[in-house]
């Protein structure tokens, strides 16, 4: 096993602020938020997760606990058979870090000076540095960035980059904080490509925070969901997008507006549709798939006239995991 | 590993030289001011010694200012407490302590070299009462070196210590606003140590300060070396152990309970 959590609780104390700044130096009154209750998982070698939740879930501070960067208030976390806390400075050697909200590049300087930095920091032998380099900055193509200062990349030049800096000493595990945020689509589909041939070639573990759905299934099988703190899934990802795959989504364009009415009020009472909205000259209904009623659907929407056009769809991966947030309360 | 820090940081700010040598004359230029207050209020004759030892006092407080100044900031290490990115230092495979330890002490040895420390090669050739006159014998330059480089430690310990208040107040101009003033005062950066009253000196003597600037002045005025210059040595090596101690000890305990800002 690469990581054990085990009954992790996070609770952070906030300082109650005084607006005199003196004051405020002294203050030692603290109100507790908790962040992550009682959290409990195991990730073997190799393996791709998809740590996912909405905002504020807890994510980017139960990766701050892997990584030994913040105390947890109670329970054990084991990660390469380490307390990550203890022995500090062996422990970051085997893992690499990226924060999609952080740089970790000398902002002034060319991104080939970060690069030869972390070699000095990390002592990381010249072989070995210079094979990584070389099939790193080839995966992930960034030769032609090597020389420009990190302050003129762009969002997502620099998040190669960044990728690139945290693996240069052969990490055992990689922890991705939103490393797509503000990504174009191009710069994502890359990241993903580069993250699938790492891990394949390495057998690197990869644990990744992410609020986009594409990410995890380019990426993983096995997603994690927390909400409030507290872990509400673990599994296939595709268990997920099943319990949705018998929603259909059917768009209806309406070619004589004033029948746009008594349409709705029909379908609303011939049909038990989950969900019926109104928008301009488009009706938008969703049905499950299940028994004969979408069937008949279909046929009584064929017959109207006054339809146009219609679109049958199936719910799309953010429409699903939206709709399980809520379904979780979370 | 610490080298990387180094080299680095060096790298980085060596991209404000132009910034940096720019300031030279205005060194000169407060070198001069100085000098003229404190003989117009002092009223000094320029035979007297003390003059004398005033102006040289003055000059190379001026020259090696960014040594014993407390007032060098190191910006980019104030975001780096402030804003969380002390994440990604934390995450780096060496002791937080002495790594900003180097960059303090890169950034103070980096400026007093090419934006100070070249008027020495100037102020020997001014009109009278403002040259520095020293009359300079081997030991004396040998223990000038050694006081002036640990006075550059003393103070980047006691600075270092400002930049772990950070972690407290979010800003080091608000720590420094307090402490750096008490630190330059105290130390004899304000008004030169030997204006001071003998009661006075007395307490001082007893603090860091001194020994991070008016010590190492004044010992390229003494006549003759004598125990007490070696004295002050050994205050400074007491003094940079006591205060490496607290700072290890303040960070060990605000890491303990570091909470990283954002994410
Ligand atoms: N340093 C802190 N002090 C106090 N509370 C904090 C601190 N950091 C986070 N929190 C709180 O803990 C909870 C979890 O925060 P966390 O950053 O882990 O969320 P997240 O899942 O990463 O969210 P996002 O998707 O928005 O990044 C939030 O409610 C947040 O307000
Ligand atoms: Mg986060």
């Amino acid at each position: 096993m690469d990581i054990l959590f085990s009954n992790i609780s996070k609770e952070y104390q906030v300082k109650k602020r005084q607006d005199n700044p003196f004051l405020n130096f002294f203050n030692r009154e603290y109100e507790s938020k908790q962040a992550l209750k009682n959290v409990s998982f195991q990730i073997k070698k190799g393996e791709i997760i998809g740590y996912i939740g909405p905002n504020g879930a807890g994510k980017s501070t139960t990766i701050k606990i892997m990584t030994g960067i913040l105390k947890p208030s109670s329970g054990k976390c084991c990660i390469l058979g380490v307390d990550p806390m203890e022995n500090r400075i062996k422990f970051v050697k085997k893992v690499g870090v990226v924060f999609g909200n952080r740089s970790n590049l000398l902002w002034d300087l060319p991104v080939i000076d970060s690069i030869h930095m972390m070699q000095k920091l990390y002592d990381i032998p010249q072989e070995t540095f210079s094979t990584n380099f070389k099939e790193l900055t080839e995966m992930m193509d960034i030769k032609n960035l090597l020389h420009m200062p990190v302050r003129l990349l762009s969002l997502g030049q620099r998040m190669r980059c960044e990728i690139i800096v945290s693996l240069l000493h052969n990490p055992e595990i990689l922890f991705l904080d939103e490393p797509t945020l503000g990504l174009d689509a191009r710069s994502k589909i890359a990241v993903h490509q580069f993250i699938k041939k790492i891990n394949e070639k390495r057998s690197i573990t990869v644990i990744l925070t992410t609020h986009d759905m594409n990410d995890i299934e380019a990426l993983t099988n096995r997603v994690i969901i927390i909400g409030k703190g507290s872990k509400l899934f673990d599994g296939q990802f595709k268990a997920i997008k099943d319990k949705y795959k018998k929603i259909k989504k059917i768009q209806l364009e309406i070619n004589q507006v004033e029948q746009i009415t008594s349409i709705t009020n029909q379908i609303k009472q011939q049909f038990s549709p989950d969900y019926v909205t109104v928008i301009a000259n488009e009706i938008v209904i969703e049905i499950r798939d299940e028994t004969h009623e979408f069937e008949e659907f279909i046929k009584y929407i064929s017959k109207i006239k006054a339809i146009g056009n219609y679109q049958i769809q199936s719910l799309n991966i953010e429409e699903i995991i939206a709709r399980y947030y809520s379904e979780l309360d979370i | 590993m610490y080298r990387g820090v180094f080299i680095y940081r060096i790298k980085q700010l060596w991209q404000y030289k132009i910034s940096l040598t720019s300031s030279l004359p205005l060194y000169l230029i407060r070198g001069f001011l100085t000098i003229s207050i404190l003989l117009a209020f002092n009223t000094l004759s320029l035979q007297n010694n003390q003059g004398k030892e005033l102006v040289n006092y003055i000059w190379i407080q001026t020259c090696f200012a960014p040594f014993v100044s407390a007032w060098i900031i190191d910006s980019d290490l104030n975001n780096i407490i402030k804003t969380g990115n002390i994440a990604y230092e934390y995450l780096k495979p060496i002791d937080l302590y002495w790594a900003w330890f180097i960059r303090l002490v890169s950034q103070r040895l980096l400026t007093g070299i090419i934006s100070s420390i070249p008027l020495l090669l100037l102020i020997n050739f001014l009109p009278v009462p403002y040259a520095l006159k020293l009359q300079l014998s081997q030991e004396k330059l040998i223990l000038f070196i050694v006081a002036i480089s640990l006075a550059l430690i003393l103070n980047t310990v006691l600075s270092l210590l400002v930049y772990i208040s950070v972690f407290h107040t979010f800003s080091i101009t608000g720590s420094l606003l307090i402490f750096g003033s008490i630190m330059e005062f105290l130390g004899g950066l304000v008004i030169p140590f030997s204006l001071f009253p003998e009661n006075m000196k007395k307490v001082l003597n007893l603090l860091p300060f001194k020994y991070g600037a008016a010590y190492p002045f004044q010992l390229l005025n003494e006549n003759e070396l004598s125990m007490a210059s070696l004295i002050g040595v050994i205050s400074q090596l007491i003094w940079i152990i006591i205060i490496i101690v607290i700072g290890k000890i303040w960070l060990e305990s605000n890491i303990k309970h570091i909470v990283v800002q954002g994410g």
